[in-house]
């Protein structure tokens, strides 16, 4: 261990021009992004709200004068035991005229009969067993073939709603008719169970809320969550519903995008998912997500970057922003690694711990953004003592996950032969390059 | 053999075009008629026994009927013989002491008679008012003079239910017996042993239904399927026919892509059924039985299920009809519960109590159940009964012995006598909060609310309007 002293008397001699070129990443890319940014964004934010909370409360009305006719829908494999609960939850909703899809994309468990009897008892309204499983994408297909409803909510049967849940996320539609989807905020249930929840809750918190907050405001928000968000009916069929996954959330909100709509994130409409609680279910469910940025972002929809006559500078930028911050930075922390070691190789006792304060810094200071905005902060203050460990959660561990994930995609296609879809149609997929 | 038959006489009745021909064996004097005889059955008066000869199953069954529930005992009990080559079908050998085969043998018959006879001495031939009791009594005589101790149900295509016991189907003419039985087993003269179990109409009781699959909402039967198709490339499932670009093509609706290979473009993961009536998709048929009686249309799951047993007659029957002793309790009527009272009882025993209280008050506790209408629809008149009867027996179980109740149609309202307020509000809680886990736990896709009520009775008012006030209150 570095001594304390030392530490401090060798920053302060150094001046901050050295403090700037050893620092440079943190400062010229993370601290700019995920601090500043976010905070002059955030700002803008709560004025805005503030400004248009007349239009949000017409919006109000004019949804409660039509009632439109809501779809949920919840496709899953051997999901079975999570649906009483789901089911239970959607009961209590404020917003009324819904009817209720589940689909078993062949459930080899109680599924079927479970859903089946929910279905006799009237709790779901039509459950679609099909005995061969297709993936998901297929399930939520197979759900929206039946589906009624104005608008499409999608959801994971492991998840849980608030009471207003469903009307929250159905209103964004009544605020702007160019809105085609809307993500819900979804937060970790089980925050309590590991450190591997409950770094993942102050991830979720982090990247989820405030995040998704800040895209959402500036027009660039790319990923409408499966496990929670709203889209019109009209442009989902227009699309054709979900591609192949894996990646299928952004995929679809890509394809909105594309045709034109606003893509929003409504924090008020909140509803709590279980995440895995191993870190090795935790990087198995990352390594899948990040291939995916590869797969859809830089290959299937990489016509976003092109100068055609579909181009719009808020897709450009949203795919970019995916990009940068998740493949290019990666590299470049790779490189700045290297420049560290390869320049200041002798100073790592200094720099290292220098850059765990900064990192923490700018951690605290955005969760204590977080804990202002966020429902029920005193649930979440317990989180605060995970913050420091968080620099090794997103610095190390989330980067070579996600390193591996790009290594793997890029050069093996590997998400092709990822199990989570079935073989069939993952073999289609890749001869068609989707 | 030797030969010990003399015939007698031929006679030939007045009001008959049929004839008894008098056969006489040792004493014992025997009528011969065939299965075509329509007399009278006091005619038998004076007849040790009958020989019938058949001349077919359906009416020798009515002849035996006939016999065996005839209004005075001579005809009823009178030993009867079969007269044919071969042996009698098992399940009518109940109705009738044996076979003969021959004319001239008639020995084995005057034992049997002298069997029977020796039997008879012994009962006390009573008669009872109730329907019920008289009916049981006469099947315990008959069984017992004949030594049989089982009773037997057979499959029978033209029975209700679609079982019959033979000797008691003459005794009821046509009514169920399951009720009855019930009472002479409650009486301890029979013990049940099972033999299978039937469903029935849950509004009728009719065993004869039609089965169908139909739509889960309406009931429908105009029904059609097809296969959902599950395109791997771009990952759309629909139904067949949004696949189906002319007669032989499938191609995407989705990709426009043709599918041409199954297992490799495509496969068809599930069936979809459309109602054509109410336009309903659904997956699982509801399956649905139209009584051939009633023309009620039930869902399976609530129809009536009724255990079918073999009745084995008791020792205690034997003494019964020995002494000729009186039943110890009521038979349930169809809409009667046993253990409780009428609504007319109920005000009448409330009356008397509240007098008997002076001063003091009387407390009531109520307890009503909902919805009424679609339980009753759903579960049909038996159905329900049995649920009103359930509820019944587990507010007795929670109410002290001196305590009473009367149910009606969707409530039900007991005394709490000796009880302070706060105790009778306890019991009534307790009772709904027991109510609601073990009726509700047992009745399967049906919801059913309880809630209750308590009232302080005094010897000011009026019992019965007071409680039928408080029954009809829609807030409790
Ligand atoms: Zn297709
Ligand atoms: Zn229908
Ligand atoms: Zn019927």
């Amino acid at each position: 261990m570095v001594d304390p002293f030392e530490f401090i008397d060798y920053w302060q001699a150094a001046g901050w021009q050295k403090f700037l070129r050893v620092f440079w990443f943190f400062f010229f890319f993370e601290f700019t992004r995920y601090v500043l940014i976010d905070f002059i964004v955030l700002f803008f934010y709560f004025i805005k709200r503030k400004i248009y909370r007349g239009d949000w409360e017409e919006a109000r009305r004019r949804l409660y004068r039509e009632q439109p006719l809501v779809s949920v829908i919840v496709p899953g494999k051997n999901e079975g035991r999570h649906l009483f609960k789901l089911v239970k939850s959607l009961a209590e909703q404020t917003y009324r005229n819904f009817e209720l899809i589940v689909v078993d994309d062949g459930s080899d468990d109680q599924t079927a009969w479970i859903g089946r009897d929910l279905e006799q008892n009237g709790l779901i309204d039509l459950f679609i067993s099909n005995k061969v499983r297709g993936g998901k994408a297929s399930g939520a297909n197979a759900a929206l073939s039946f589906a009624r409803g104005k608008y499409i909510v999608h959801l994971d049967a492991d998840c849980s709603f608030d009471r207003d849940a469903i009307e929250e996320v159905i209103l964004p539609f009544y605020y702007d008719e160019k809105i085609g989807a809307v993500g819900g905020n979804l937060e970790v249930r089980n925050h309590q169970e590991s450190l591997a929840t409950s770094l993942q809750a102050i991830e979720y918190l982090k990247v989820i809320l405030t995040g998704r907050l800040v895209t959402s405001t500036l027009g660039i928000y790319r990923i409408i969550s499966g496990a929670f968000g709203a889209f019109r009916a009209d442009i989902i069929h227009r699309i054709g519903g979900w591609d192949i996954g894996p990646g299928l959330d952004g995929d679809i909100t890509v394809k909105i995008r594309k045709l034109g709509y606003k893509v929003h994130f409504q924090p008020s409409a909140h509803g709590l998912t279980s995440v895995p609680n191993s870190f090795a279910k935790l990087t198995k469910q990352r390594l899948r997500w990040d291939k995916s940025i590869i797969r859809f972002r830089l290959r299937k929809h990489r016509d976003i970057f092109y100068p055609n006559e579909q181009f719009r500078f808020s897709n450009f930028f949203s795919s970019l922003e995916n990009l940068t911050y998740n493949v290019f930075m990666n590299i470049k922390w790779y490189i700045y690694f290297i420049d560290i070691l390869f320049n200041f190789g002798g100073l790592l006792k200094f720099i290292i711990p220098m850059n765990i304060l900064l990192y923490s810094m700018a951690n605290f200071i955005q969760f204590a953004a977080i804990i202002f905005i966020v429902q029920k902060p005193e649930e979440k203050r317990r989180l605060f003592i995970y913050l420091p460990l968080m620099v090794l959660y997103t610095g190390f561990y989330l980067r070579i996950v996600r390193s591996v994930a790009h290594f793997k995609e890029l050069f093996f296609y590997s998400s092709y032969k990822d199990p989570w879809n079935p073989y069939k149609s993952s073999r289609m997929a890749k001869q068609l390059g989707l | 053999m030797q030969l010990n038959t003399q015939v007698k006489s031929i006679k030939t009745l007045q009001k008959s075009k049929e004839r008894i021909l008098d056969l006489e064996c040792d004493g014992f004097l025997f009528a011969y008629i065939t299965d075509r005889f329509d007399g009278d059955m006091a005619l038998f008066e004076g007849y040790d026994g009958a020989i019938i000869q058949p001349t077919s199953t359906l009416l020798m069954k009515d002849l035996l009927h006939r016999f065996r529930s005839a209004s005075d005992w001579t005809a009823r009990l009178l030993p009867i013989f079969i007269h044919q080559p071969m042996e009698l079908e098992f399940k009518y050998r109940q109705l009738v002491d044996g076979v003969i085969h021959q004319l001239d043998q008639l020995f084995p018959a005057v034992e049997q008679v002298k069997v029977i006879k020796a039997h008879l001495v012994n009962f006390q031939l009573k008669t009872f008012p109730t329907y019920e009791k008289d009916t049981i009594y006469k099947l315990l005589i008959y069984l017992l003079s004949r030594k049989q101790n089982v009773l037997k149900a057979f499959i029978d295509r033209n029975s209700s239910t679609g079982y019959t016991y033979m000797i008691l189907e003459g005794l009821l003419a046509g009514k169920s017996p399951y009720r009855l039985l019930e009472f002479a087993v409650e009486e301890g003269l029979f013990h049940t042993e099972f033999q299978d179990s039937v469903y029935t109409c849950n509004s009728c009781e009719d065993g004869f239904l039609m089965y169908r699959e139909a739509c889960p909402k309406c009931h429908s039967t105009y029904l059609t399927s097809q296969d959902l198709i599950h395109h791997f490339s771009c990952a759309h499932i629909g139904p067949e026919k949004s696949f189906m670009k002319n007669d032989q093509d499938l191609s995407c609706p989705k990709c426009d892509k043709s599918l041409k290979h199954i297992g490799i473009d495509y496969d068809k993961p599930a069936v979809m059924h459309h109602c054509n009536t109410c336009h309903h998709e659904f997956q699982a048929f509801q399956i649905v039985a139209t009584c051939c009686t009633c023309h009620k249309t039930t869902e399976v799951e609530h129809l009536f299920k009724r255990n079918i047993y073999t009745y084995h007659v008791t020792d205690k029957a034997m003494e019964f009809v020995k002494a000729g002793a009186d039943f110890t309790r009521q038979p349930a009527t169809e809409s009667n519960i046993p253990g409780t009272l009428s609504e007319a009882a109920f005000y009448l025993n409330m009356q008397y109590e509240i007098t008997k209280a002076g001063k003091n008050r009387v407390m009531a506790g109520f307890i009503r159940w909902a919805p009424y209408e679609t339980l009753l629809d759903k579960m049909g008149r038996q159905g329900y009964q049995l649920i009103r009867t359930n509820i019944a027996n587990q507010v007795k179980s929670s109410l002290q012995s001196i305590d009473f109740l009367s149910v009606l149609d969707n409530a039900l309202v007991f005394s709490c006598l000796q009880c302070s307020q706060d105790l009778a509000q306890r019991i009534v809680e307790r009772t709904v909060h027991l109510l609601s886990h073990l009726i509700k736990d047992n009745l399967t896709n049906l919801s059913i609310e309880f809630e209750g009520s308590w009232l302080a009775l005094n010897h000011r008012e009026d019992v019965k309007l007071e409680i039928i006030e408080h029954l009809n209150r829609p807030a409790w």
